[in-house]
């Protein structure tokens, strides 16, 4: 999306723009948010954070900023910005700071260990290499499992399956990522 | 970080692939976000108040935060991330040689069976011959079940009713989930004890060098201690030949007994170029232990064998005795199909050979299927075949239901401007959205208004070509290399994994291959459905038509210089959503089966969806497809995206 096409939607409705940009981007602005929440939020929170951003980007139409054409980057720093505030807002609010161990707090911290951070993040990046490799639905199950922590049902409903071919699909995908997995040279034994 | 998360901290590019690789957000949940934006958005625009989190929003509509189940998601993932190697009970689908519509294997000839069936009610035997065919049946179904899937561990019933999640305290949660999580990983290894796993790849060239490597396919092989029904290959034959037919057999299980895998390292990729692979089978032996591969699932989840025929629901009605001899009888037994027109049964052919019945052979039969039906949705299904090349324009409006968030009430109105060649298959397509139309839900008005509006010249949003190997794609541009130095760039895929073509059409038995093998509940068979790069109405046939007592051919009509047929139906319930669209009116060109316009309608009679074709040119008159030099977009792996 460009700010040509922005201003276009904007000058047609204001309504439909909102539309474009929020189906555009929610995926994306749920992860962000997911990322940086998940250690602390319910999903309820997470929701709530989403749709402060997407509250946040309408404003900043109405006010034509400038997006340097980099709507999903301007999009993605947003929803950072707001999803690190939702998370001092719930750790300083409530007994959930139980969850959040030293290490996520230091996270939105710069960073010192910039070599550990490099290979935690290359280490993801090869096993949601390795659970693409799956093939669908199984990979979608995994993550959806895994990391949206949904459960069997919400799966099952989003994939068209029931919820006991999720649930057998999933042991058997972990069986194969396990393998995939211990392949790469990346021991999770003890998560999947 | 947490030591249990599986994927932490992604950075930007990972998440950017997440989110757009697995979406994972409902219709709802979107609806319900994009209204708590819009809310948000419309009170602080109220109140005039600049936005800040902590501000306690106040004014006429105080924006409510919705009430449902909280629970900390750290929790939950803490139980979700189990340990040891429980579930393997589930054996892989078979992969792409796939049995299911191994077009090598024996077609369907319900006529061999179906003709002639002589009732012989009043045969004193005919009871006995039921008691001989229903046991026989049930030994088969039996057969199809490799593991004793209930002296196995299982995880316990964690869906406690949401109501009852609810009132426990954040505390109580906790211990519950912490309690399910315990118990899972005393199970997993417990089962993880008596498992084990093998797996094969087999593919042509280097597995490294991509695009260049073909997969062939991936055969994976499960072996339990307790639980499995035979301990090596002669047992499982055995059993197989005490109540079926060897012809019976080589039919339904072409590949039952596997070589001998024992010399042939497992868990790596073979070069089929190369070296000497081996014979997969269903069953085969690994180091004197019975492995069993190639479990596919039913619909409501078990595991099967797969098998050439696949029989869904099998209803518990008395089977039916004909043609009753002394050493030969066939019964037919009632079974439901899940996603073909009508019911099926299956009809089995049971003779006595040395003093023991068997089941000589299986085939689906079922009533007559209404032959004009038949054809339409043969045609489309098989559209691609039934010409050479096409050009055509499109237009698609859709206008958002009663009820949803978006306030605009116009139909939004997409363009597309396409040309294609089935023979070479090569296509070029591009799009755009136009302005929205605001006029008579008329077909005729909307069609003029597409046929006035619609711009060649029109900037493109979306663009697809391609070139006979693969299919190139730019959807909503991007700079996916971050360097805006060189512009935006294009997706591709290779294609002819995903495509129809013609080298494959043997493989596709298209309406056929639904009919006797797809299991629309579950999810759509990727090697039957094959799409096509021109006008494909195979989606309608596996969403709508699949289920002939649902539509009705109501009339003919000159739609835009093509003949079709006018259909209408209604969506089967199951697939109804939150917006209630229901039913549907279609224009199928009776040449080409091409959906020349589909509407689909809302429970309240509102028009949902408007998609329509004009302008269509066939082969010699069709606008050829345009040369397009791609040699510069780099395909190697490193630069995939």
């Amino acid at each position: 999306m460009t700010d040509n096409e922005l201003r276009l939607l904007m000058a047609n409705s204001v309504q439909k723009c909102h539309r474009a940009v929020f189906d555009k981007y929610c995926n994306y602005v749920y992860t962000i948010a997911f990322s940086v929440l998940k250690s602390c939020g319910s999903r309820e929170d997470v929701e709530e954070c989403v749709s402060d951003v997407f509250m946040k980007i309408y404003r900043l139409l109405d006010n034509n900023t400038d997006f340097s054409d980099n709507v999903k980057g301007f999009i993605g720093a947003v929803a950072r910005n707001t999803a690190i505030d939702s998370f001092r807002r719930i750790v300083s609010r409530s007994s959930r700071t139980a969850y959040v161990d030293e290490n996520t707090i230091n996270e939105l911290r710069d960073d010192d260990d910039i070599t550990e951070k490099t290979e935690l993040k290359e280490q993801s990046s090869i096993i949601l290499g390795k659970i693409k490799e799956l093939g669908d639905p199984d990979s979608t199950i995994i993550i959806q499992q895994y990391y949206y922590n949904r459960t069997a049902k919400e799966i099952a409903k989003s994939i068209s399956m029931s919820a006991a071919a999720v649930q057998k699909r999933s042991s058997r995908a972990k069986q194969k990522l396990r393998i995939l997995l211990t392949e790469a040279g990346i021991n999770k034994e003890g998560l999947i | 970080m947490k030591d249990n998360d599986l994927l932490f901290d992604l950075d930007d590019e990972a998440i950017e692939k997440l989110a757009q690789e697995f979406p994972v957000l409902t219709d709802e949940e979107k609806e319900r976000m994009y209204a708590m934006s819009e809310r948000k958005y419309n009170i602080t625009e109220d109140t005039n108040t600049g936005f800040n989190s902590e501000t306690e929003v106040s004014g006429v509509d105080v924006y409510k935060r919705p009430k449902w189940r909280t629970a900390s998601i750290a929790a939950s993932l803490a139980l979700l991330i189990g340990a040891g190697s429980f579930g393997g009970y589930n054996i892989a689908k078979q992969f792409s040689n796939g049995n299911n519509n191994d077009p090598d294997g024996p077609t369907t000839s319900a006529e061999d069976m179906s003709q002639a069936l002589t009732e012989t009610a009043e045969d004193p035997r005919t009871e006995e011959y039921r008691q001989t065919a229903e046991s026989l049946l049930a030994e088969y179904e039996d057969f199809l079940e490799p593991f004793d899937y209930d002296i196995m561990p299982k995880y316990p019933d964690e869906d406690m009713e949401s109501e009852e999640l609810g009132k426990m305290s954040e505390e109580e949660y906790n211990a519950y989930l912490d309690k399910i999580y315990k118990e899972r990983q005393r199970i997993d290894e417990e089962a993880g004890q008596s498992f084990d796993y093998l797996y094969y790849e087999l593919g042509n060239g280097d597995p490294l060098d991509y695009p260049n490597y073909t997969f062939l396919g991936r055969w994976e092989y499960q072996h339990y201690e307790i639980g499995m029904k035979f301990s090596n290959t002669d047992e499982v034959m055995d059993k197989a030949l005490s109540f079926m037919s060897q012809s019976l057999i080589d039919k339904q299980f072409p590949d039952l007994i596997g070589e001998e895998l024992t010399n042939y390292e497992s868990n790596r990729t073979y070069r089929k170029d190369i070296e000497q692979c081996p014979d997969f089978g269903t069953y085969a032996i690994y180091n004197g232990k019975l492995y069993c591969s190639s479990l596919g699932c039913d619909n409501e989840g078990n595991d099967h064998i797969n098998s050439t025929y696949k029989f869904y629901k099998y209803k518990n009605e008395p089977a039916e005795i004909y043609d009753i001899t002394d050493d030969s009888f066939t019964a037919v037994v009632k079974y439901e199909f899940t996603n073909i027109p009508n019911k099926y049964d299956m009809t089995m052919k049971i003779v006595n050979k040395d003093g023991n019945w068997i089941i000589d052979d299986i085939e689906p039969t079922g009533p007559e299927l209404d032959a004009q039906k038949l054809d339409i949705v043969d045609k489309m299904m098989n559209s691609v075949k039934l010409y050479d090349k096409i050009s055509a324009k499109n237009a698609s409006f859709y206008k958002a239901p009663e009820g949803s968030p978006a306030e605009v009430k116009d139909y939004s109105v997409s363009y597309r401007i396409l040309c294609a060649d089935n023979r070479a298959a090569r296509s070029y397509d591009f799009g755009y959205y136009g302005d929205g139309y605001n006029g008579s839900d008329d077909i005729t008005s909307m069609t003029e208004y597409a046929k006035k509006n619609i711009d060649p010249e029109h900037e493109k949003e979306s663009e697809d070509y391609c070139d006979g190997e693969k299919l190139y794609y730019w959807h909503n541009p991007m700079d996916l290399d971050r360097d805006e130095s060189n512009g935006k760039e294009y997706s591709w895929y290779d294609w002819n994994n995903y495509f129809y073509r013609d080298s494959d059409a043997d493989k596709y038995k298209g309406f056929e291959a639904i009919r006797l093998n797809s299991t629309h509940d579950v999810c759509y068979d990727s090697p039957i459905y094959k799409g096509a790069l021109c006008p494909d109405g195979t989606g309608l046939v596996t969403n709508y038509l699949y289920d002939f007592s649902t539509w009705n051919i109501t009339g003919d009509i000159n739609f835009e210089g093509r003949d079709c047929y006018i259909i209408e139906g209604k969506r089967p319930e199951k697939d109804y959503d939150e917006y209630e669209r229901d039913r549907y009116l279609l224009y199928i060109d009776k040449e080409t089966g091409i959906p020349m316009l589909d509407i689909l309608y809302l429970e309240n009679g509102d028009i949902n969806s408007v998609d329509l074709y004009f302008d269509v040119k066939l082969n010699d008159k069709a606008e050829p497809v345009p040369e397009k030099d791609m040699s510069w977009f780099d395909t190697s792996l490193e630069n995939y995206k």
